[in-house]
């Protein structure tokens, strides 16, 4: 009955595995050096660039262990902060914020651009659910919290809105900040406020405990050091009690997820419902981690897609009605049921 | 809300102001008591306002050590470009030292040199490159590498119209779905 | 229940209504009728079960008994407090003649039967009797029974949407739990939620196989076998339950009949146990009934308890979902639901017609029929309400309109 969700987790693992050690594992794989030549243009700073010399060992910013394997942006994110650097570099924020301080010409994005609005187009946010390492950790956490038995709880629309918006808050401070500290007269502000999301990122403090390697997590040096470390702390603790006590809090407010949450609504995975079906049950409504209820209030056919939605489709595994809400990829059928289920499914029906 | 404000308006001025640090690294001689630790450092345009703002620490204690400054050097606007910082040190104490320098830093203690001791360098790991490559002349700070312009990056704006064009009409038609 | 209502009139109550004293002590001669026509081998076990139910020797298992009516009492809440769990909910006229004379009148003949039951003594094995406030009469039942057990009334609402009041049933069920656990001083938590769910969730599976079986199949598993399967599952223990049910689903199989006849679907009031006298007139119409929308099947089986949150208040909160807002009780505010579930059935599994069963006196199965008759017109599907009582005057009367309908549905297929 479970088979959806325990893919999930498994993917999720797997992703973890190859997203946290995957520097590890893939080493040998460089970047070419010669720009021109490559695919994926490497990006790097301007020489010269003061952000550059600010990461020593040691500086809040250092990817933790060794150097930085592979320079290289995957459509999403995936942290600095992994021991060994990772197999990827970061996140789409940290991609954005970085060549904004670096003003890096468009046309080196662009291909970048292009891998992650592709994947976006296909997949939606599906990344959220499905391979996000820090969703995995908040994932354990609710685990943990189902297994000590405390109770979910489930916080009010009106709240869940509030912190996407608190999302986009943080998301353009962290950008203006990025684009501002790359002007050349305010060069000298890069020691302090380069990539100013990633600073306070829960990832920063939780990302290089996967390679047993113990994060900055502290620095009192400056005041502005100190700031950082402070909110960092505060935002880690946001991030824990979001997961502990209610499921998937922190993803509404995520910057990273409401980048990809653009492109949910026109994605190529559509949940569709099919309204003659549904009995109303509200299991779908009651079993979404984002607290979403539009599956359950629909009362047409179609597809209902949401911005909030991570695609963990839970709503269609615990529908008890066959056919009422399934998945399906650019409008064909993909009987998740039934593929698992495999040649009895044809004998129950 | 009075309460908010109270706790954000220290932490907007700790902001606005900030002392930044420089780690140093010399090596103890073998002879035992006081000698001298000199060496040159280089500082960000504008970092450093002047001589005033720039002082010697010890790592652990957080004090202040008495310091000589001298001034080699001034970026474009001013502030400190490069500098000879000597400062005592004694190899019982076996102390690490910083150098902290910002707006927000004030020096309170100098010293000259009073005795004719062993003088030790040190050197500021991973600086250095900073200002080599820096087009000082001509008072840019950004300086780009040049990369020869490349048109097939450009190509790949089709693709990515394409696919943005595609989201955002089935995005409205999934809108449409979901109002009617 | 109220106190202070039972001490003032508690046994006056009690000496008025149980001067008179019916006996039944013969089973129902139908059952024996009913277990000839059975073409399953496994079904035997069920018919005697039901048969020493019906006559007082059936043999409970060593624990209290708990009574309940109505789907909406949640069994496993029962089950968990490792408790035996009984539904009492009773269709049989000679039972309903008996509780005329303790509730005279216009009054639901269901409520009628189960207060002659009671008065009559054959539910004194019961520890505690669990009444849900779902109707009107149900709701006047619960202080009816007091004076004979103790009564625990369990008011869910009326209203199944779930956004208002998912965290008020949460409460309800909550504190109906707690009650059981102190009034039976055990402590059950989450692993005996969770294995009662597992037990109701395998008595789901098996029951959705046979239903679906049956869709397609209708005469392997004839309309009695089904409904005394049903019936026994009110009082057996679900586990044993369950094996029989498997035996029956699997000898099912073997047989392959093609039914000609055509395949209608039974909406409306429960079919419960001495009152088959409806099968019985669509079987001899020569109709087959191949599947059914009624609280006793359907809105208490097909449903899984899916639980999300393994604690002890989400699994108590999956279980308020499977049995109010999924509920097909047509006191709640769940028409569109009933009149969509109806037209996706007859689509879906190909039926050719639907029948509207309605007892007399019930008055909200009685509202809805303008209603569900209104919509299917609209879809085209063969429709025919039939209102009646528990006796057997009008058997002649309602075969005659079923043949017609029989014929109705024949022209429409052509």
């Amino acid at each position: 009955m479970k088979k959806i969700t325990m893919t999930r987790r498994i993917v999720q693992v797997f992703c973890l595995i190859l997203l946290v050690y995957g520097g590890y594992i893939f080493k040998e794989w460089k970047q070419s050096p010669e720009t021109e030549q490559s695919l994926f243009p490497a990006l790097k700073a301007p020489a010269g660039s003061i952000s550059i010399t600010k990461l020593e060992k040691g500086s809040i910013l250092w990817p933790s262990g060794a150097t930085p394997v592979i320079e290289n942006y995957p459509p999403s994110l995936v942290c600095r902060f992994n021991p060994k650097g990772g197999m990827f570099k970061a996140c789409i924020l940290h991609f954005f914020s970085e060549n904004l301080t670096w003003q890096t010409q468009l046309k080196y994005l662009l291909p970048y651009i292009t891998l992650f609005i592709l994947l976006c187009f296909l997949l939606g946010r599906m990344w959220c659910g499905w391979v996000c390492p820090i969703g995995t950790t908040g994932d354990f956490l609710t685990f943990l919290r189902r297994k000590m038995n405390i109770p979910v709880k489930r916080f009010p629309q009106n709240f869940r809105i509030n912190l996407s918006f608190t999302g986009y808050g943080l998301m353009a401070i962290a950008l203006t900040i990025s684009t501002i500290i790359g002007m050349p007269n305010f060069a000298r502000y890069q020691c302090y406020w380069f990539l100013p999301y990633c600073q306070i990122c829960p990832a920063r403090l939780i990302c290089p405990l996967f390679g047993l390697i113990k994060p900055n997590w502290k620095d009192f040096s400056t005041s502005i050091t100190t700031t950082f470390t402070i909110l960092a702390w505060i935002v880690l603790g946001l991030f824990i009690a979001a997961f502990y006590f209610g499921r998937r809090v922190w993803c509404h407010m995520c910057p990273v997820g409401l980048i990809n949450s653009w492109f949910n609504k026109g994605a190529g995975v559509e949940l569709h419902k099919k309204s003659i079906k549904c009995i109303k049950c509200g299991y779908c409504a009651d079993a979404c981690p984002m607290g979403l209820t539009k599956m359950y209030e629909m009362d047409k056919d179609g597809i209902y897609n949401q911005n909030s939605c991570i695609m963990c489709l839970r709503c269609v595994e615990v529908c008890p009605r066959k056919g009422c809400l399934s998945v399906k990829f650019f409008g064909k059928g993909i009987k998740i049921k039934d593929f698992f289920r495999g040649k009895n499914a044809k004998k129950i029906s | 809300m009075k309460k908010l404000l109270l706790f954000l308006i220290p932490i907007l001025y700790g902001l606005a102001y900030g002392g930044e640090q420089i780690q140093i690294e010399f090596e103890y001689p073998s002879i035992t008591g006081d000698f001298y630790v000199a060496g040159t450092v280089f500082f960000p345009p504008a970092a450093a306002p002047d001589l005033k703002k720039i002082l010697v620490m010890d790592k652990d204690t957080r004090e202040e050590i008495p310091s000589k400054i001298v001034v080699q050097d001034n970026w474009p606007d001013g502030s400190v470009l490069s500098a000879e910082i000597v400062f005592p040190a004694n190899s019982q104490k076996k102390g690490k030292y910083i150098i902290f320098y910002g707006d927000d830093v004030e020096r309170k203690k100098s010293f000259v040199e009073a005795a004719v001791l062993p003088t030790v360098s040190f050197i500021v790991p991973g600086a250095g490159t900073t200002v080599e490559n820096m087009d000082v002349s001509v008072g840019q700070i950004n300086v780009r590498v040049d990369r020869s312009t490349n048109i097939r990056y450009w190509w790949y704006i089709l693709p990515v119209f394409f696919l943005i064009l595609l989201t955002v009409l089935r995005t409205l038609r999934t809108i449409r779905m979901q109002k009617l | 229940m109220q106190k202070k209502f039972l001490d003032r009139y508690g046994r006056t109550v009690l000496k008025g209504f149980t001067s008179t004293r019916s006996i039944k002590s013969n089973a129902n001669s139908e059952l024996l009728e009913y277990s000839s026509r059975s073409k399953n081998s496994s079904m035997k076990k069920f018919y005697q079960a039901s048969e020493d139910f019906e006559t007082g020797k059936f043999l409970y298992p060593e624990k209290p008994v708990v009574g309940y009516f109505c789907s909406l009492v949640p069994e496993e809440l029962i089950l968990a407090c490792n408790l035996h769990p009984v539904r009492l909910c009773c269709e049989e006229n000679f039972w309903t003649q008996a509780g005329e004379e303790i509730i005279p009148g216009d009054v639901c003949p269901v409520v009628k039967s189960i207060c002659g039951k009671f008065y009559n003594q054959m539910y004194d094995r019961f520890d505690l009797v669990v009444v849900p406030g779902s109707c009107d009469p149900k709701t006047k039942l619960a202080e009816l029974l007091s004076p004979l057990k103790e009564v625990y009334f369990l008011d869910p609402g009326r209203d199944c949407e779930y956004l208002k009041n998912a965290d008020i049933w949460e409460e309800k069920y909550t504190k109906f739990f707690d009650f059981l656990k102190e009034r039976f001083h055990c402590s059950s938590g989450r692993k005996h939620l969770l294995s009662a769910c597992k037990k109701t969730n395998a008595r789901t599976e098996i029951f959705r196989k046979i239903y679906q079986f049956r869709t397609r199949n209708p005469e392997a598993i004839n309309s009695f076998d089904y409904y005394i399967m049903i019936y026994a599952s009110f009082f057996m223990d679900i586990e044993i339950w369950n094996n029989l049910a498997e035996n029956v689903y699997r000898e099912a199989l073997e047989t392959r009949e093609i039914c000609k006849n055509p395949k209608i679907l039974l909406a409306g009031t429960p079919v419960i146990f001495p009152n088959f006298k409806i099968i019985d007139v669509i079987e001899q119409a020569g109709l087959s009934l191949a599947a059914d929308i009624q609280c006793t099947t359907f809105g208490r089986f097909y449903n899984p308890v899916e639980i999300d949150e393994d604690t002890d208040s989400g699994i108590i909160r999956a279980l308020s979902l499977k049995d109010i807002a999924g509920s097909i009780c047509p006191c709640l505010l769940n028409l569109e639901k009933l009149v969509n579930l109806i037209v996706d059935a007859v689509s879906q599994y190909n039926l050719d017609g639907v029948i509207y069963y309605n007892l007399r006196l019930c008055q909200v199965f009685d509202i809805q029929t303008a209603v569900i008759r209104q919509a299917l017109k609209e879809k085209d599907i063969p429709f025919i309400s039939i209102k009646t009582d528990l006796g057997n005057q009008d058997t002649g009367q309602l075969k005659t309109r079923l043949e017609a309908f029989r014929e109705m549905i024949e022209s429409h297929r052509k």
